[in-house]
């Protein structure tokens, strides 16, 4: 081993556990596999920021929405910590943000805002793309749940995808990548 | 000198990596309990609780306080409640998020028996946790893990019953056989439908368990599974399953004493096909004439919604005719059964409030009629029907009025 080479496999020793925990405390402001940033979600690293990152989801949030969204197609999907489901279909909001930036994504999460470290940590797993990310801020859930949707009982995944004139198609469970581009196409979101 | 430095530290590199690393895990850990102190500020409110009465008509309770179970008791059938006091001195975690929470089982001599799961360190992961009581709730032991195996994958949602012959059964939802088939990728098992319910039996008090009995391949992964104890000492289980290729219908088997499973049998035809977290585990109950009868939910191709349907006494056929109950938002719906009649309880939303609501059958389900126990204009856990001497009760754990016992029937 020549002594440069050696140097830097014995700084890397050092250094990987580091980086590993400035990844962890950077809420995952990058694509912790490394396949390409996260755009527009460039964050110092170490600093903790998940308490301003994550926004409150509440029964009045999809009103707001719909009203930031006029006249736009916007896609508003649920998960959890809890489901695994929801961890596969992150993949999936990945490549949909890919093919199609300019559409937005929400992603909600309907754990609890004090389990905004946890969230943060996961989507520094599974980064599911340039998303916006909000969580249920009102313990009263089935509320939030039926400003939603009336007959939505809490399964997850459940995703809604609004069309500009904002009508919804709903799917239940992880949602399939072929669907999604049949009704991208439909909504005229073109793939980039 | 630098080199000679630098060499130390590449041989030492892993220790110092692993060092590092314990570091980050401690200060995880210590995270984690923070978390449990501020849930209380944080908005987080706990109300996941089970109950169930002893011989003597006593309602014991147990719910979630941070790092901690509570117990608390009742000597007339919830109006009042003791002082709760905690079952595990230690704080640690305990599950509490969609179907899994703290529960309570009584003993034939009165033994007050409590499982939890504790999440791990890893999301989806658990250890089935267990403690007794032999003085009336004065004492617990301290906590045990139920399972023997201590990968770090899940074994949650536990769910436990106590047989006539005083035979105690935990049963759970366990990933060990998903893992190895994923590890395997080139045995005929590369792929594996969700997870596996496995089961453990104590026939001493819960001093010790004998275990980990597998009763099944392909379980859903986070619902409640419903236990059954018969006559014969062995235990009906029935669970969300994950039928060929992903149809997300029930299945009940028999857990024997002797750790040996019963052939799996289908329970619900509902054609729920998806990749999909139901957090809505099914409830069974046994009434007078042998007869099984059940409560589930599904977003089938079938029918959609929360239904009850009943079964033979083996349950073979699965249910007959479902009969939906509630409307479009009710949901967690929980039955009892005794003699002819049969009990439903579920919660539903107005818009306002959350109400809760009980179907009742005196023929055994043949006909129904529907009362209104109570509603809530706040948070509020799933409900769960008791019966003791005949008479029923819905104990439902809410944000504004904490435990309620509501009688079913005035």
């Amino acid at each position: 081993m020549s002594r440069r080479n050696f140097i830097l496999k014995t700084l890397g020793y050092i250094l990987a556990p580091l980086a590993a925990l400035r990844v962890q405390g950077a809420q995952g402001a990058q694509d912790s596999h490394g396949t390409h940033p996260v755009p527009g979600a460039k964050r110092a690293l170490g600093v903790p920021s998940h308490a301003a990152e994550l926004l409150p989801f509440d029964a009045n949030s999809l009103a707001s929405l719909r009203k930031t969204h006029a006249g736009r197609p916007f896609v508003l999907a649920f998960w959890s910590l809890h489901c695994e489901p929801c961890r596969d279909e992150m993949a999936e909001w990945n490549a949909v943000k890919r093919r199609h930036p300019s559409l937005p994504v929400i992603l909600v999460s309907t754990d609890t805002p004090s389990d905004g470290r946890m969230i943060e940590t996961f989507f520094a797993k599974y980064p599911p793309g340039a998303v916006q990310k909000w969580v249920f801020a009102d313990a009263f859930t089935e509320r939030v749940r039926y400003a939603v949707d009336k007959s939505w009982r809490g399964e997850l995944p459940k995703s809604y995808f609004f069309d500009a004139a904002h009508k919804i198609e709903a799917k239940s469970g992880r949602v399939n990548r072929t669907w999604i581009e049949a009704w991208a196409a439909r909504v005229s979101t073109k793939p980039q | 000198m630098v080199l000679k430095l630098l060499k130390a530290l590449c041989t030492q590199g892993a220790a110092v990596a692993a060092l590092l690393l314990a570091c980050a895990c401690a200060q995880a850990q210590h995270a984690d309990h923070a978390d449990h102190r501020k849930d209380a500020t944080r908005g987080r409110v706990e109300l996941a609780a089970s109950a169930a009465f002893d011989a003597q008509g006593v309602l014991w309770a147990v719910s979630k306080s941070g790092g901690q179970v509570m117990l608390r008791r009742s000597a007339d059938a919830g109006k009042s409640w003791s002082a709760p006091q905690p079952v595990n001195a230690v704080p640690e975690g305990i599950g509490a998020e969609g179907d899994a929470r703290p529960k309570i089982a009584l003993g034939v001599k009165g033994e007050l028996y409590v499982t939890w799961t504790k999440p791990l360190s890893k999301p989806y992961t658990g250890e089935i946790r267990f403690a007794r009581s032999l003085d009336g709730g004065k004492s617990f032991s301290a906590p045990v893990t139920v399972h023997a195996d201590r990968q770090e994958i899940t074994h949650r949602f536990d769910a436990l019953t106590v047989t006539r012959d005083g035979k105690l059964f935990i049963a759970w939802i366990d990933k060990r056989d998903g893992l190895a088939a994923v590890k395997n990728k080139n045995g005929k098992n590369a792929h594996y439908r969700g997870a596996a319910v496995y089961f453990a039996v104590s026939d001493n008090q819960g001093a010790s368990f004998r275990g980990d009995f597998k009763l099944a391949d392909y379980s859903c992964e986070c619902c409640r599974i419903a236990m059954l104890p018969r006559d014969d000492g062995n235990v009906l289980a029935l669970w969300r399953h994950v039928f060929e290729p992903n149809v997300r219908d029930h299945a009940m088997a028999l857990m024997r004493a002797d750790g040996s499973a019963g052939a799996v049998r289908r329970a619900t035809f509902d054609e729920w096909a998806l990749d999909v977290c139901p957090h809505h585990g099914p409830s069974l109950a046994a009434g007078g004439d042998g007869r099984l009868h059940a409560v589930w939910f599904t977003q089938g191709n079938k029918r959609a919604g929360v239904y009850y349907g009943r079964l033979s006494a083996n349950g073979e056929g699965g249910v007959d005719t479902p009969r939906r109950v509630g409307g479009d938002s009710a949901e967690h719906a929980d039955l009892a059964a005794s003699g002819t009649r049969v009990v439903v309880v579920w919660k539903e939303f107005d818009g306002m409030r959350s109400r809760l609501r009980a179907m009742i059958s005196d023929n055994a389900g043949d006909s129904w009629r529907e009362r209104e126990l109570s509603a809530t204009a706040g948070a509020s856990d799933q409900p769960r029907v008791l019966e003791h001497g005949g008479r029923f009760y819905a104990f439902w754990n809410t944000q504004r009025e904490g435990f309620t016992t509501a009688a079913v029937m005035p």
